[in-house]
């Protein structure tokens, strides 16, 4: 995300840019907040069920780290041109 | 093998057997449902628990499907083959819409996905034993 938004800054700060890139920068931006909530809910689903109330076995805990894993590693190492796949695919999440 | 039994004697007390090959699962439900006033003895090991089951009848049996050995699904067979008055529970963490019709179609009273709240399962033996077993405590 922190790479994204540096590339945003950057563009910003070039001048005068076509309104398509900027478009499609600020695109990517949202995609990426769009996983980011999307990894953020995961967590949240994860944590109720370590309350106490819940029983879970390794299953679920592996396609947790599993699901968790794919999303964060989209937003930090997969680079936003992987972006739209997930946001696609991952919208049921 | 892990068998963990419950010392009571009273035999009028409703029988729960739980088969699950994650220790934490027996761990976190026998005392839950002992402390609601059942008799629970607990298994890791598919044929362990098969082979109880063919020394004792069980009112209530509740078990995970997917395990090393005999799966879930043929020991919830030989359970019901051996003593159709025992009412069984699936618990599982790989909850299939063709899993739930064969246990259905193999007369099981529920069919579980894990994660489940703890006081769904305890509410759901409790209304078995309301309608099935009302002579036993």
């Amino acid at each position: 995300m922190r790479r994204s938004l540096s590339i945003f800054r950057r563009k910003l700060r070039q001048g005068p840019e076509s309104p398509e890139i900027i478009r499609s920068l600020f695109s990517k931006f949202q995609m990426i907040l769009d996983v980011n909530t999307k990894i953020i809910e995961k967590m949240v689903v994860m944590e109720r069920m370590l309350g106490g109330e819940y029983i879970f076995d390794k299953a679920f805990l592996e396609s947790s780290v599993s699901e968790v894993s794919t999303l964060v590693y989209q937003v930090v190492g997969g680079g936003p041109q992987n972006l739209d796949n997930v946001v696609s695919s991952e919208s049921d999440l | 093998m892990n068998n963990m039994t419950n010392s009571g004697s009273n035999l009028k007390k409703l029988q729960i057997l739980i088969l699950d090959d994650e220790p934490i699962v027996c761990k976190r439900l026998k005392p839950a449902f002992l402390k609601a006033g059942y008799e629970v003895e607990t298994f890791t090991d598919s044929a362990n628990a098969m082979a109880r089951t063919l020394d004792k009848n069980f009112d209530i049996v509740i078990t995970d499907l997917k395990m090393e050995g005999m799966s879930g699904m043929e020991f919830l067979t030989e359970v019901k083959k051996q003593s159709p008055r025992t009412e069984i529970i699936v618990i599982t963490g790989f909850a299939t819409l063709e899993a739930s019709k064969e246990s259905f179609q193999k007369g099981v009273f529920n069919f579980v996905a894990k994660p489940f709240k703890l006081t769904d399962i305890l509410e759901m033996v409790k209304q078995l034993k309301n309608e099935r077993f009302k002579n036993v405590i």
